[in-house]
Protein backbone atom coordinates (compact mmCIF):
# COMPACT_ATOMS: atom_id res chain seq x y z
CA UNK A 1 0.00 0.00 0.00
CA UNK A 2 1.26 3.64 -1.20
CA UNK A 3 1.74 6.20 1.47
CA UNK A 4 -1.02 8.39 -0.11
CA UNK A 5 -3.16 5.21 0.22
CA UNK A 6 -2.16 5.58 3.84
CA UNK A 7 -3.33 8.93 4.20
CA UNK A 8 -6.23 8.58 2.49
CA UNK A 9 -7.31 5.84 5.24
CA UNK A 10 -6.10 8.06 7.98
CA UNK A 11 -8.67 11.10 6.71
CA UNK A 12 -11.10 8.94 6.34
CA UNK A 13 -10.90 7.63 9.96
CA UNK A 14 -10.32 11.20 11.44
CA UNK A 15 -13.27 12.53 9.70
CA UNK A 16 -15.67 9.45 10.26
CA UNK A 17 -14.87 9.95 14.45
CA UNK A 18 -15.26 13.82 13.71
CA UNK A 19 -18.49 13.73 12.72
CA UNK A 20 -20.09 10.52 14.74
CA UNK A 21 -18.69 12.34 18.06
CA UNK A 22 -19.73 15.70 17.28
CA UNK A 23 -23.66 13.12 16.36
CA UNK A 24 -23.11 11.15 19.44
CA UNK A 25 -22.63 14.98 21.11
CA UNK A 26 -25.65 16.33 19.83
CA UNK A 27 -28.44 13.71 19.48
CA UNK A 28 -27.84 10.93 22.16
CA UNK A 29 -30.35 11.97 25.25
CA UNK A 30 -31.08 8.33 26.25
CA UNK A 31 -30.67 7.93 29.99
CA UNK A 32 -29.38 4.07 29.02
CA UNK A 33 -26.34 5.99 27.04
CA UNK A 34 -25.57 9.13 29.50
CA UNK A 35 -23.21 9.40 32.23
CA UNK A 36 -22.45 12.01 35.35
CA UNK A 37 -19.26 13.62 34.90
CA UNK A 38 -18.45 13.80 38.59
CA UNK A 39 -15.19 16.08 38.10
CA UNK A 40 -17.97 19.53 37.10
CA UNK A 41 -19.36 20.79 40.36
CA UNK A 42 -22.62 20.62 38.16
CA UNK A 43 -21.93 17.23 37.59
CA UNK A 44 -23.43 17.10 33.81
CA UNK A 45 -24.76 14.38 32.11
CA UNK A 46 -23.02 13.37 28.90
CA UNK A 47 -22.87 10.75 26.35
CA UNK A 48 -21.03 7.93 27.75
CA UNK A 49 -21.24 6.02 24.33
CA UNK A 50 -18.24 8.32 22.34
CA UNK A 51 -15.82 5.72 21.94
CA UNK A 52 -18.40 4.31 18.84
CA UNK A 53 -17.01 7.34 17.03
CA UNK A 54 -13.62 6.33 16.80
CA UNK A 55 -14.15 2.54 16.53
CA UNK A 56 -16.78 2.83 13.74
CA UNK A 57 -13.42 5.46 12.18
CA UNK A 58 -11.07 2.56 12.76
CA UNK A 59 -13.21 0.08 11.76
CA UNK A 60 -14.19 1.55 8.34
CA UNK A 61 -10.89 2.42 7.51
CA UNK A 62 -8.51 -1.35 8.26
CA UNK A 63 -11.81 -2.47 6.41
CA UNK A 64 -11.23 -1.25 3.35
CA UNK A 65 -7.30 -1.79 4.29
CA UNK A 66 -8.40 -5.53 4.26
CA UNK A 67 -10.15 -5.35 1.01
CA UNK A 68 -7.51 -3.76 -0.68
CA UNK A 69 -4.70 -5.69 0.68
CA UNK A 70 -6.32 -8.79 1.87
CA UNK A 71 -4.20 -11.22 4.65
CA UNK A 72 -4.59 -12.49 7.80
CA UNK A 73 -3.10 -10.04 10.30
CA UNK A 74 -5.40 -7.58 8.37
CA UNK A 75 -8.14 -9.42 9.22
CA UNK A 76 -7.45 -9.79 13.15
CA UNK A 77 -6.28 -6.17 13.82
CA UNK A 78 -10.01 -5.28 12.22
CA UNK A 79 -12.06 -8.49 14.32
CA UNK A 80 -9.65 -8.77 17.42
CA UNK A 81 -10.46 -4.76 18.22
CA UNK A 82 -14.35 -4.82 17.01
CA UNK A 83 -15.06 -8.41 19.53
CA UNK A 84 -13.19 -6.01 22.25
CA UNK A 85 -15.35 -3.45 21.52
CA UNK A 86 -18.49 -4.82 21.26
CA UNK A 87 -17.73 -6.22 24.63
CA UNK A 88 -17.38 -2.98 25.61
CA UNK A 89 -20.56 -1.80 24.76
CA UNK A 90 -22.19 -4.67 26.23
CA UNK A 91 -20.55 -3.10 29.73
CA UNK A 92 -21.53 0.00 28.92
CA UNK A 93 -25.55 -1.14 28.86
CA UNK A 94 -25.43 -3.00 31.80
CA UNK A 95 -22.84 -3.32 34.57
CA UNK A 96 -20.88 -6.80 34.29
CA UNK A 97 -20.23 -8.88 37.14
CA UNK A 98 -16.06 -8.04 37.98
CA UNK A 99 -15.04 -11.37 37.25
CA UNK A 100 -16.86 -12.19 34.48
CA UNK A 101 -15.54 -9.43 32.42
CA UNK A 102 -12.36 -10.57 32.44
CA UNK A 103 -13.44 -13.76 31.48
CA UNK A 104 -15.33 -11.85 28.23
CA UNK A 105 -12.21 -10.28 27.44
CA UNK A 106 -10.26 -13.15 26.72
CA UNK A 107 -12.54 -13.74 23.50
CA UNK A 108 -10.62 -10.92 21.42
CA UNK A 109 -7.22 -13.03 21.20
CA UNK A 110 -9.30 -16.33 20.00
CA UNK A 111 -9.51 -14.85 16.10
CA UNK A 112 -5.59 -14.74 16.40
CA UNK A 113 -5.53 -18.38 18.08
CA UNK A 114 -7.71 -19.57 15.89
CA UNK A 115 -6.04 -17.82 12.55
CA UNK A 116 -2.66 -18.38 13.66
CA UNK A 117 -1.47 -14.70 13.77
CA UNK A 118 1.33 -15.48 15.87
CA UNK A 119 4.76 -16.33 16.31
CA UNK A 120 5.16 -18.32 19.49
CA UNK A 121 9.03 -17.16 19.41
CA UNK A 122 8.76 -14.17 21.20
CA UNK A 123 12.05 -11.75 20.78
CA UNK A 124 12.84 -10.38 24.92
CA UNK A 125 15.23 -7.73 24.95
CA UNK A 126 18.79 -8.51 26.54
CA UNK A 127 17.22 -12.15 26.79
CA UNK A 128 17.11 -12.76 22.43
CA UNK A 129 14.22 -15.26 21.10
CA UNK A 130 12.77 -17.66 23.10
CA UNK A 131 10.74 -20.91 22.13
CA UNK A 132 6.91 -20.60 24.49
CA UNK A 133 5.07 -22.80 21.78
CA UNK A 134 2.71 -24.32 24.66
CA UNK A 135 2.38 -20.63 26.66
CA UNK A 136 2.25 -17.82 23.62
CA UNK A 137 -1.68 -18.59 22.81
CA UNK A 138 -1.77 -18.75 26.72
CA UNK A 139 -0.56 -15.22 27.27
CA UNK A 140 -2.28 -13.62 23.86
CA UNK A 141 -5.54 -14.44 25.62
CA UNK A 142 -4.45 -12.99 29.01
CA UNK A 143 -2.96 -9.86 27.21
CA UNK A 144 -5.92 -8.44 25.56
CA UNK A 145 -7.99 -8.94 29.47
CA UNK A 146 -4.96 -7.30 30.93
CA UNK A 147 -4.29 -4.12 28.64
CA UNK A 148 -8.13 -3.91 28.27
CA UNK A 149 -8.29 -3.29 32.07
CA UNK A 150 -5.18 -1.27 32.49
CA UNK A 151 -6.22 0.76 29.51
CA UNK A 152 -9.65 1.11 30.93
CA UNK A 153 -8.33 1.81 34.30
CA UNK A 154 -6.55 5.84 33.34
CA UNK A 155 -10.08 6.50 31.01
CA UNK A 156 -11.51 8.25 34.77
CA UNK A 157 -10.89 12.09 32.87
CA UNK A 158 -11.80 14.20 30.22
CA UNK A 159 -8.95 13.86 27.27
CA UNK A 160 -7.39 11.41 29.37
CA UNK A 161 -7.46 7.81 27.66
CA UNK A 162 -7.23 9.67 23.86
CA UNK A 163 -3.87 11.75 25.31
CA UNK A 164 -2.60 8.81 27.32
CA UNK A 165 -1.91 6.32 24.53
CA UNK A 166 -1.34 8.41 21.56
CA UNK A 167 2.30 8.61 22.39
CA UNK A 168 2.14 4.37 22.83
CA UNK A 169 0.00 4.80 19.48
CA UNK A 170 2.69 6.72 17.73
CA UNK A 171 5.97 4.97 19.44
CA UNK A 172 4.66 1.83 18.24
CA UNK A 173 3.55 2.88 14.67
CA UNK A 174 7.62 3.85 14.51
CA UNK A 175 8.67 0.73 15.82
CA UNK A 176 6.52 -1.47 13.51
CA UNK A 177 7.71 0.30 10.28
CA UNK A 178 11.20 -0.28 11.59
CA UNK A 179 10.30 -3.88 11.65
CA UNK A 180 8.66 -4.27 8.56
CA UNK A 181 5.50 -4.27 9.72
CA UNK A 182 3.42 -2.42 7.55
CA UNK A 183 -0.17 -3.28 8.68
CA UNK A 184 0.44 -2.62 12.37
CA UNK A 185 2.05 0.33 11.70
CA UNK A 186 -1.37 1.56 9.52
CA UNK A 187 -3.56 0.40 12.25
CA UNK A 188 -1.67 2.91 14.71
CA UNK A 189 -1.79 5.58 12.38
CA UNK A 190 -5.30 5.27 11.60
CA UNK A 191 -6.23 4.59 15.35
CA UNK A 192 -4.32 7.82 16.07
CA UNK A 193 -6.48 9.57 13.73
CA UNK A 194 -9.86 8.83 14.69
CA UNK A 195 -8.67 9.48 18.38
CA UNK A 196 -8.20 13.13 17.32
CA UNK A 197 -11.18 13.39 16.11
CA UNK A 198 -12.94 12.04 18.97
CA UNK A 199 -10.48 14.34 20.95
CA UNK A 200 -12.53 17.75 19.74
CA UNK A 201 -15.61 16.41 21.87
CA UNK A 202 -13.69 14.71 24.91
CA UNK A 203 -11.62 17.29 25.73
CA UNK A 204 -12.32 19.38 28.82
CA UNK A 205 -15.10 20.37 29.14
CA UNK A 206 -15.99 17.25 27.75
CA UNK A 207 -19.40 16.53 25.73
CA UNK A 208 -18.77 13.09 25.07
CA UNK A 209 -17.05 10.10 26.95
CA UNK A 210 -15.40 7.13 25.56
CA UNK A 211 -17.41 4.88 27.69
CA UNK A 212 -15.79 0.92 27.97
CA UNK A 213 -16.48 0.56 23.89
CA UNK A 214 -13.71 2.88 23.22
CA UNK A 215 -11.34 1.84 25.76
CA UNK A 216 -11.78 -1.73 25.16
CA UNK A 217 -11.23 -1.03 21.35
CA UNK A 218 -7.36 0.96 21.85
CA UNK A 219 -6.53 -1.39 24.03
CA UNK A 220 -7.31 -4.20 22.13
CA UNK A 221 -5.07 -2.58 18.71
CA UNK A 222 -2.54 -2.40 21.24
CA UNK A 223 -2.49 -5.41 22.15
CA UNK A 224 -3.06 -7.07 18.19
CA UNK A 225 -0.13 -4.78 17.32
CA UNK A 226 2.16 -6.08 20.02
CA UNK A 227 1.45 -9.26 19.17
CA UNK A 228 1.57 -9.45 15.19
CA UNK A 229 4.65 -6.62 15.05
CA UNK A 230 6.50 -8.86 17.77
CA UNK A 231 7.26 -6.25 19.95
CA UNK A 232 5.65 -7.64 22.86
CA UNK A 233 7.85 -6.05 25.97
CA UNK A 234 7.97 -2.88 23.99
CA UNK A 235 4.30 -2.06 24.41
CA UNK A 236 4.73 -4.17 27.92
CA UNK A 237 7.32 -0.11 28.61
CA UNK A 238 5.29 2.00 26.90
CA UNK A 239 2.22 0.90 28.77
CA UNK A 240 3.87 0.79 31.96
CA UNK A 241 1.73 3.76 33.60
CA UNK A 242 -1.67 2.24 32.97
CA UNK A 243 -0.74 -1.55 33.93
CA UNK A 244 1.07 0.49 37.19
CA UNK A 245 -2.35 2.46 37.42
CA UNK A 246 -4.45 -1.16 37.42
CA UNK A 247 -2.11 -2.98 39.18
CA UNK A 248 -2.02 -0.40 42.01
CA UNK A 249 -5.97 -0.58 41.97
CA UNK A 250 -6.44 -4.04 42.54
CA UNK A 251 -3.61 -4.61 44.99
CA UNK A 252 -4.75 -1.85 46.85
CA UNK A 253 -8.70 -2.84 47.12
CA UNK A 254 -8.17 -5.95 47.73
CA UNK A 255 -9.01 -7.60 44.23
CA UNK A 256 -11.33 -7.15 41.41
CA UNK A 257 -14.23 -5.41 42.42
CA UNK A 258 -16.50 -2.66 40.87
CA UNK A 259 -15.78 0.49 41.04
CA UNK A 260 -19.48 1.23 41.66
CA UNK A 261 -19.60 -0.80 44.91
CA UNK A 262 -16.90 0.99 46.57
CA UNK A 263 -17.18 3.68 49.03
CA UNK A 264 -13.43 4.89 49.01
CA UNK A 265 -12.76 6.92 46.21
CA UNK A 266 -8.82 8.22 45.51
CA UNK A 267 -9.91 11.58 44.90
CA UNK A 268 -12.45 14.38 45.61
CA UNK A 269 -13.28 17.25 43.68
CA UNK A 270 -13.23 20.79 45.56
CA UNK A 271 -14.42 24.00 43.79
CA UNK A 272 -13.33 22.12 40.55
CA UNK A 273 -10.21 20.63 41.79
CA UNK A 274 -9.32 17.39 42.34
CA UNK A 275 -7.55 16.66 45.36
CA UNK A 276 -5.80 13.58 46.77
CA UNK A 277 -7.44 11.38 49.06
CA UNK A 278 -5.72 11.97 52.73
CA UNK A 279 -6.45 8.35 53.88
CA UNK A 280 -4.05 5.48 53.37
CA UNK A 281 -6.82 2.89 53.33
CA UNK A 282 -8.62 4.66 50.01
CA UNK A 283 -7.44 3.26 46.59
CA UNK A 284 -3.71 4.06 45.17
CA UNK A 285 -4.16 5.39 41.49
CA UNK A 286 -2.20 7.42 39.24
CA UNK A 287 -4.75 10.68 39.38
CA UNK A 288 -4.15 10.21 43.66
CA UNK A 289 -0.21 10.20 43.36
CA UNK A 290 -0.12 12.85 40.38
CA UNK A 291 -2.66 15.33 42.85
CA UNK A 292 -1.12 13.89 45.98
CA UNK A 293 1.24 17.32 46.34
CA UNK A 294 -1.37 19.95 45.07
CA UNK A 295 -5.19 19.98 44.09
CA UNK A 296 -5.05 20.46 40.36
CA UNK A 297 -7.61 21.20 37.95
CA UNK A 298 -8.68 18.06 35.36
CA UNK A 299 -7.01 19.31 32.37
CA UNK A 300 -4.07 19.75 33.54
CA UNK A 301 -4.28 15.97 35.59
CA UNK A 302 -5.16 14.77 31.66
CA UNK A 303 -1.82 16.44 30.41
CA UNK A 304 0.15 14.78 33.95
CA UNK A 305 -1.20 11.76 32.39
CA UNK A 306 0.26 12.13 28.69
CA UNK A 307 3.58 13.04 30.02
CA UNK A 308 3.90 9.97 31.85
CA UNK A 309 3.42 8.27 28.76
CA UNK A 310 5.04 9.95 26.38
CA UNK A 311 7.75 9.26 29.19
CA UNK A 312 7.36 6.17 29.41
CA UNK A 313 7.26 5.83 25.53
CA UNK A 314 10.68 6.85 25.49
CA UNK A 315 11.49 3.91 27.92
CA UNK A 316 10.09 1.54 25.35
CA UNK A 317 12.35 3.45 22.70
CA UNK A 318 14.79 3.03 24.83
CA UNK A 319 14.43 -0.90 25.35
CA UNK A 320 13.95 -1.71 21.91
CA UNK A 321 17.37 -0.32 21.16
CA UNK A 322 18.40 -2.72 24.08
CA UNK A 323 17.18 -5.64 21.94
CA UNK A 324 19.28 -4.47 18.92
CA UNK A 325 22.20 -4.30 21.44
CA UNK A 326 21.13 -7.99 22.28
CA UNK A 327 20.58 -9.34 18.68
CA UNK A 328 24.20 -7.57 17.50
CA UNK A 329 25.75 -9.56 20.34
CA UNK A 330 24.13 -12.78 18.99
CA UNK A 331 24.90 -12.30 15.58
CA UNK B 1 7.69 11.70 41.77
CA UNK B 2 5.32 9.50 39.07
CA UNK B 3 8.43 10.21 36.76
CA UNK B 4 10.59 8.50 39.14
CA UNK B 5 8.78 5.91 39.94
CA UNK B 6 8.14 4.42 36.29
CA UNK B 7 12.04 5.00 35.89
CA UNK B 8 12.06 2.40 38.97
CA UNK B 9 10.19 0.50 37.70
CA UNK B 10 11.78 0.16 34.12
CA UNK B 11 15.03 -0.10 35.22
CA UNK B 12 13.99 -2.72 37.83
CA UNK B 13 12.63 -4.67 34.67
CA UNK B 14 15.27 -4.42 32.85
CA UNK B 15 17.38 -6.23 35.75
CA UNK B 16 14.98 -8.82 36.11
CA UNK B 17 15.83 -9.40 32.31
CA UNK B 18 19.46 -9.14 32.91
CA UNK B 19 19.08 -11.53 36.17
CA UNK B 20 17.43 -13.97 33.63
CA UNK B 21 19.77 -13.81 30.93
CA UNK B 22 23.19 -13.32 33.23
CA UNK B 23 22.41 -15.77 36.22
CA UNK B 24 19.10 -18.38 35.23
CA UNK B 25 19.35 -19.46 31.91
CA UNK B 26 23.01 -20.51 32.18
CA UNK B 27 22.23 -21.88 35.50
CA UNK B 28 19.40 -24.00 33.47
CA UNK B 29 21.57 -25.34 31.37
CA UNK B 30 23.66 -27.50 33.73
CA UNK B 31 20.57 -29.29 34.57
CA UNK B 32 21.04 -32.35 32.37
CA UNK B 33 16.92 -33.17 31.56
CA UNK B 34 15.44 -30.95 29.19
CA UNK B 35 11.65 -31.01 30.54
CA UNK B 36 13.67 -30.17 34.32
CA UNK B 37 15.59 -27.32 32.71
CA UNK B 38 12.42 -25.20 31.00
CA UNK B 39 10.60 -25.82 34.86
CA UNK B 40 13.62 -24.54 36.16
CA UNK B 41 13.88 -21.64 33.97
CA UNK B 42 10.42 -20.85 33.89
CA UNK B 43 9.54 -21.51 37.89
CA UNK B 44 12.61 -19.13 38.45
CA UNK B 45 11.80 -16.38 35.99
CA UNK B 46 8.13 -16.36 37.19
CA UNK B 47 9.53 -15.38 40.80
CA UNK B 48 11.55 -12.90 39.65
CA UNK B 49 8.60 -11.42 38.26
CA UNK B 50 6.59 -12.14 41.08
CA UNK B 51 9.30 -10.70 43.09
CA UNK B 52 9.33 -7.34 40.08
CA UNK B 53 5.74 -6.87 40.58
CA UNK B 54 5.86 -7.06 44.65
CA UNK B 55 8.54 -4.24 44.82
CA UNK B 56 6.23 -2.22 42.20
CA UNK B 57 3.62 -2.28 44.75
CA UNK B 58 5.96 -1.04 47.94
CA UNK B 59 7.51 1.31 46.05
CA UNK B 60 3.78 3.22 44.92
CA UNK B 61 2.78 2.71 48.47
CA UNK B 62 5.77 4.51 49.95
CA UNK B 63 5.37 7.62 47.20
CA UNK B 64 1.76 7.66 48.29
CA UNK B 65 3.05 7.99 51.71
CA UNK B 66 5.23 10.12 51.36
CA UNK B 67 3.78 12.77 49.21
CA UNK B 68 0.93 12.72 51.23
CA UNK B 69 2.73 13.30 54.82
CA UNK B 70 4.78 15.89 52.57
CA UNK B 71 0.90 17.85 51.82
CA UNK B 72 -0.18 18.03 54.93
CA UNK B 73 2.79 19.29 57.37
CA UNK B 74 3.00 22.24 54.55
Amino acid sequence: MSAPEMIALALLSFLLSLLLSRIIAEKIRSPRFMGLDVHKPDRPSIPKVGGIAFTAGYSLAMLVHWMLVGGTTELVLLVSPLAAAAIGFLEDLRELNPILKPLLLLLPGVPIILLSAYNPYPFIPLIGGIRITLIYPLLVLAAYTVVANAVNSVDVLNGSLALSVLPVLLLLAGISWLEGALSPMLACLILSAALLGFLRYNWYPAKIFSGNVGSNLVAAVITTVAITARVEVVALVALLPHILNEFLIIVSMGGLKSGKSLTARPIRVVSGMIVSSQRIDDPITFVRLITSQRPMGEAAVSKSMALLSAYSSALALLTYLLGEVTLSWAR
Amino acid sequence: MLIALITVAWASLVAVLITISAFILPLAHGIETRLLASLTRLGLSLILFAVWLVWLFELALYASLKLSRGRRSE
